[in-house]
């Protein structure tokens, strides 16, 4: 992978009057608004950028807010042990009383956390809870995208990434145009996708993921319309 | 982390439709109106916190009445993400979800008789109003955790309650969806459906990330 650079607004402005062989249709604005917004749109397909919190752990206590810092929780470990995701529906159903449960429970209940949920962006819940005051559980997860709001701010970029940023910027200052112009950057648009789905496999299991980019074939495959009645090797003589 | 305000997502919009920027105060091509922009914005913002769960809340914990089976939901209430009963004795458990037809299919006397609540429903009768089904025949504590509405925007520097990442890529599209998709000189059929996809990529990129990236 290429080393990543630092990049501030004006090299990006300019990279993407590149593009259009530096008759742009838009304003400085309009292309600091679509870079920023391009950079916060990866941020969420992909999680690119991370940061980790810790929180001390609270005896009997299986619930923990969030810091605001945190855009979404993706990984939880307790003592340096990473915990398995699971979510609150099969901690319920699989495991009634879990609340209570404490690691100094005893018989089937483990003496540390061992299973984590995401309940809402600020909430995560954690079974189960420590029976003592002592340890931390370290959450890493998705940090704020870091957006330029001033020409001097930098953001680092590797060579790839910088080619997706302006694909995604590119179609989205041509959607205030619409019509051909739009349709046109149509592709760049799906090479921003196709990127953050390389990046983060979890969105090519989403069927909509896959059919808005066409990677979605079984329909191909199971015509509905012109579709033979019959199989071939069944087809009456002389039809 | 929200940090973008109304305004500045309002002047953005603006911009996608070629209008001057002016924080959504006013509209050159009279296509649109400021009230409209507020409106379909608060509609949008909650929209997508009642399907993502993005922000969830406990509200005051509720006491059972004996025999009594609606309970009335927070003010600001727009969804119910799940219920916990912690009865006097015994373990607390969570209530699914459900509806009358579900349980009719459980169990068809539970309009007839207390006893001890196993599903429960927000969506018929009275609105933010939750029915335990059955009844309790001994009371317990209800803890209702639900998604709240989101802060009202004005128009004058209120800051989203959804986060950056949500606020252009996701909440801004479902608005410009609907200030393209409606009848008249404003209107954009190809660029509001485009918006309309862009809206439900956002929910289930939102509805992925919120079960864990690990």
């Amino acid at each position: 992978m290429a080393a990543p650079t630092l990049y501030n607004r004006v090299d990006l402005r300019l990279r993407l009057m590149d593009r259009v062989e530096s008759v742009p249709f838009w304003t400085s604005e309009d292309a600091n608004d679509a870079l920023n917004e391009a950079l916060w749109l990866w941020n969420l397909l992909t999680g690119q950028w991370r940061t980790s919190l810790t929180l001390p752990a609270i005896a009997a206590t299986w619930d923990y807010a969030l810091e605001e810092t945190l855009v979404f929780g993706a990984r939880v470990s307790y003592a340096g042990q990473p915990l398995d995701v699971t979510s609150l529906w099969e901690l319920e159903q699989g495991r009634p009383g879990w609340r209570a449960e404490t690691t100094a429970s005893g018989g089937d209940v483990p003496t540390k956390p061992l299973l984590w949920a995401p309940v809402s962006l600020l909430y995560i819940h954690v079974w189960p809870a420590v029976a003592t005051t002592t340890g931390e559980f370290l959450v890493e997860g998705v940090s704020a995208t870091p957006v330029l709001l001033t020409d001097n701010q930098t953001v680092d970029l590797t060579e790839d990434l910088l080619s997706t940023i302006l694909d995604g910027a590119l179609h989205l200052l041509a959607f205030a145009e619409g019509g051909d112009r739009f349709t046109a950057t149509m592709p760049h648009w799906m090479a921003f996708l196709q990127s953050a789905l390389t990046h983060n496999g979890q969105l090519k299991q989403s069927l909509i993921f896959r059919r808005y980019l066409g990677l979605d074939r079984g329909r191909d495959f199971r015509p509905t319309k012109g579709a033979p009645t019959m199989s071939l090797g069944a087809q009456p003589q002389g039809v | 982390m929200s940090s973008i305000s109304d305004q500045a997502l309002f002047s953005a919009i603006q911009r996608k439709l070629g209008e001057p920027a002016n924080g959504g105060a006013t509209f050159f091509s009279h296509h649109w109106s400021a009230d409209e922009l507020l409106r379909v914005s608060q509609d949008r913002q909650d929209a997508l916190l009642r399907e993502t769960h993005l922000q969830i809340g406990l509200a005051t914990p509720i006491d059972e009445v004996v025999d009594q089976a609606d309970y009335d939901l927070p003010d600001d209430w727009i969804a119910t993400a799940y219920v916990i009963r912690i009865p006097v004795t015994g373990r607390a458990y969570m209530l699914d979800l459900a509806d009358s037809f579900d349980a009719d299919m459980g169990d068809h006397t539970w309009q007839a008789s207390s006893g001890i609540p196993r599903t429960c429903k927000d969506g018929e009768g009275e609105t933010r109003v939750l029915t335990v089904m059955p009844a309790p025949a001994i009371p317990g504590t209800l803890l209702v955790y639900y998604v709240p509405r989101s802060a009202r925007l004005t128009g004058h520097g209120e800051v989203l309650t959804v986060p950056d990442e949500l606020g252009l890529p996701v909440l801004q599209y479902g608005i410009l969806g609907d200030l393209l998709g409606k009848l008249g000189r404003g209107g954009d059929p190809a660029r509001a459906a485009y918006c309309q996809v862009r809206w439900q990529l956002g929910i289930e990129v939102t509805s992925i990330l919120l079960k864990g990236l690990a």
